[in-house]
């Protein structure tokens, strides 16, 4: 399907609804109206991002003719009612996206003084005029269509006690596309963690989420973003994420795929501020016909800062995983250090992965590296394992989770760390193939799954 | 006579398609202890590999029974799981893979072949520590990834210790020797001691005498070009250690 198609049915609904929303807030009319603008140009312009695989290209993402919840009706207040959250130990603040729709749970009754969250549909005018650059940046077809989306503003000197949690639930009878927003500023020496996690309850129907995470990292602020997709082969994903970086500023991002469709990560990080840390990791497995893509783009502009990068798939039967990292080091950004490391097995002989880590270096004092490898398992090490009475299976399991071991163990987030050490092994052993098995499964009453 | 444990027929096996064993023949009875020494490339490793299953080498005729069961047609797991283990002359290093979790595994893999309940974990690492004590193994290798950063004597004393946890009919040591110094050899060959019964049997794969001094064999078998050309008592052993591998070549050669 060509742009025209893929994307103007979503501009021929808008135009059509103009009337419903013309009541919308200001902020969000806003976007949709520069978003309008963008998703026309978008239209002229597109060409094929050739680096993806084709099911992850934005033409195929947004092919189907989803449905679109454009009056922002909330059907589904029950459901994020009775989520709980199955990570033991995790005392957080905890909003619930129910689709598109927002809700604030108890735990955000009663934030700390400098933290303030909302809804995108109320967010004081003097903040979304303060942040309207970072609040409307995202996929123009995904802005086009905005309903809502949570906006987290950390005050200066704010180092907030607890991670905000943010989970991600699609729950529909219709096939649906689900503009998502998540606006996180971090004001001078603020720090803040947040975790977002996607699950389905309609695993059988077909759902596009569009999701941007954008970010400003303010001077000596650090900003933890950790994401765990955990969805269904029906789940398409496309996030976008975005962060600018201050000086002296950390940044941490880390994303897990456990289980979805096809799903098509983008990470743009623009390092402004001087002395500036950026860690990046990710790690997917993949099994049936998954398909994922990680798509970095990492531009260095700040002087003496540091970049590392870390992106491990295990690609088992039919999957198809994708790794493109893009680091440019700008001409001023003397005595960058930037590392980026892409490693990938192989599991089975139909098994593919598409590597392409790139440099480009405009300064001549750096330090940089890459390197990408794609190989099996190691023979020598099954039959060694075999020979003590393990299973071949087992053994490829339990090599998969050792390959895996290292994106884990270096999150400092520590009761996520162990989680996700159980998940994954879980997840090899196949006991979370649908969200009911699943170990952070959002429970409700009458789950038909 | 005692039933036999492990019966190879004329054993034909290969790499790449080249042949490298060249019809063994070889009968072992429970409570004997084996030796199997040879010039280099001789085929003694090959025949290990052969027998534990090796993905890398076909066999091409012959067959291997042991204690009735047709172990050619197993799958390497299955052979431990009846009773076969190798001591590897180059034990594999599993970055990521913690020896407590990997001996469970094998454990557990185990009992469950053998429809037993997977065992307590009180009752694992009580086990542990009694099978470390065999090998005088330390404490502190148990948390370690799988012979990662293990000195050549810990990985070879680990070898033994898999062999105390895992007890098996069969053992067969590949150049259990080779990079040990005196004292790890006197620890290595005291365990495979202390594991010795009437009821299992032992083969050892080696290049010189300085190892059957410490474990005693029953039999010696010279291998030479993959074929078993030479049998007879430890009395072979001293004599090849004196007079070398040449007249046993010369021998074989004539034939």
């Amino acid at each position: 399907m060509n742009a025209a198609e893929a994307f103007g049915q979503y501009l021929a609904l808008v135009q059509a609804n103009a009337g419903i929303l013309d009541r919308e807030p200001d902020l969000l009319a806003n976007i949709r109206e520069q978003a309008t603008e963008d998703a026309a140009d978008l239209i002229e312009t597109y060409k094929a991002d050739k680096d993806v695989p084709a099911e992850c290209r934005t033409t195929s993402l947004y092919a189907p003719d989803y449905g679109i919840n454009l009056s922002h009706i909330d059907m589904t207040a029950d459901i994020a009612a009775s989520f709980h959250c199955g990570v033991p130990n995790l005392n957080c603040y905890l909003a619930v996206v129910v689709n598109d729709v927002v809700h604030f749970t108890d735990t955000l009754g009663r934030l700390p003084e400098g933290l303030e969250i909302y809804s995108l549909r109320d967010v004081p005018a003097k903040y979304s005029e303060e942040s309207s650059d970072l609040i409307s940046r995202g996929f123009p077809v995904g802005s086009l269509l905005l309903t809502d989306g949570i906006y987290i503003r950390v005050a200066e000197g704010c180092r907030v006690d607890k991670p905000i949690q943010i989970v991600n639930i699609f729950k529909s009878d219709t096939p649906l596309l689900t503009p998502r927003r998540i606006i996180v500023d971090a004001k001078p020496e603020s720090a803040v963690r947040i975790l977002i996690c996607d699950h389905s309850q309609s695993p059988a129907m077909q759902h596009l989420s569009s999701e941007a995470v954008n970010v400003a990292v303010g001077r000596g602020a650090r900003v933890e973003i950790y994401d765990i997709e955990e969805s269904s082969q029906a789940t398409h994903r496309h996030r976008q994420l975005y962060a600018q970086q201050a000086g002296n500023s950390e940044l941490v991002v880390n994303s897990t795929y456990l289980h979805g469709g096809v799903t098509a990560n983008e990470y743009n990080v623009e390092v402004d501020g001087d002395g500036a840390f950026t860690d990046l990791s990710g790690l997917a497995v993949l099994s049936g016909k998954q398909i994922v893509s990680n798509k970095v783009v990492l531009r260095h502009k700040g002087r003496h800062c540091t970049s590392r990068q870390l992106f491990k798939t295990a690609v088992f039967d039919k999957a198809h995983g994708a790794f493109g990292g893009r680091v440019i080091v700008d001409q001023n950004a003397c005595d960058t250090d930037a590392a980026q490391t892409n490693r990938n097995i192989l599991v089975s002989p139909d098994a593919r992965m598409d590597a392409s880590p790139q440099l480009e270096i405009y300064c001549d004092e750096v330090k940089a590296s890459h390197g990408a490898t794609t190989g099996q398992l190691d023979e020598q090490a099954l039959f060694y394992m075999q020979s003590r009475g393990i299973p071949r299976d087992d053994a490829r399991r339990m090599l998969t989770q050792a390959f895996m071991a290292d994106v884990i163990d270096h999150i400092g987030y520590e009761v996520l760390r162990q989680r996700l050490h159980v998940l994954v092994e879980k997840r090899l052993n196949g006991d979370s193939a649908s969200c009911s098995a699943c170990a952070s499964a959002c429970r409700t009453n009458n789950n038909e799954i | 006579m005692a039933e036999e444990l492990l019966k190879v027929s004329n054993l034909h096996a290969g790499i790449d398609g080249k042949e490298i064993l060249r019809g063994v023949n070889l009968t072992i009875r429970p409570g004997e202890v084996h030796a199997i020494m040879g010039p280099n490339g001789s085929g003694k490793s090959t025949l290990s590999g052969v027998l534990a299953g090796d993905p890398r080498f076909t066999v091409t005729e012959g067959s291997a029974s042991f204690h009735g069961v047709d172990l050619l047609s197993l799958s390497p797991e299955d052979r431990s799981h009846e009773g076969l283990f190798l001591s590897f002359q180059y034990p594999v290093e599993i970055p990521g893979v913690t020896m407590v979790n990997f001996m469970r595994a094998a454990v557990n893999a185990k009992r469950k072949y053998l429809g037993e309940e997977p065992m307590s974990a009180a009752d694992f690492l009580k086990m542990m520590r009694q099978k470390r004590a065999v090998v005088e193994l330390d404490n502190k290798l148990a948390s370690r990834s799988v012979n990662e950063g293990f000195s050549g004597g810990e990985k070879k004393r680990n070898e033994i210790f898999q062999m105390a946890v895992l007890e098996p009919r069969l053992s067969i040591l590949d150049e259990t020797d080779s990079g040990l110094d005196i004292d790890a050899l006197r620890i290595v060959a005291g365990g495979v001691n202390k594991l010795r019964s009437d009821r299992n049997a032992t083969i050892v794969i080696t290049h010189y005498q300085r190892l059957l001094d410490y474990i005693k064999p029953d039999v010696v078998h010279i291998l030479y070009k993959g074929r078993i050309v030479h049998t007879g008592g430890p009395e072979l052993a001293l004599e090849l250690e004196e007079r070398g591998y040449d007249w046993i070549k010369q021998e074989a050669d004539k034939l």
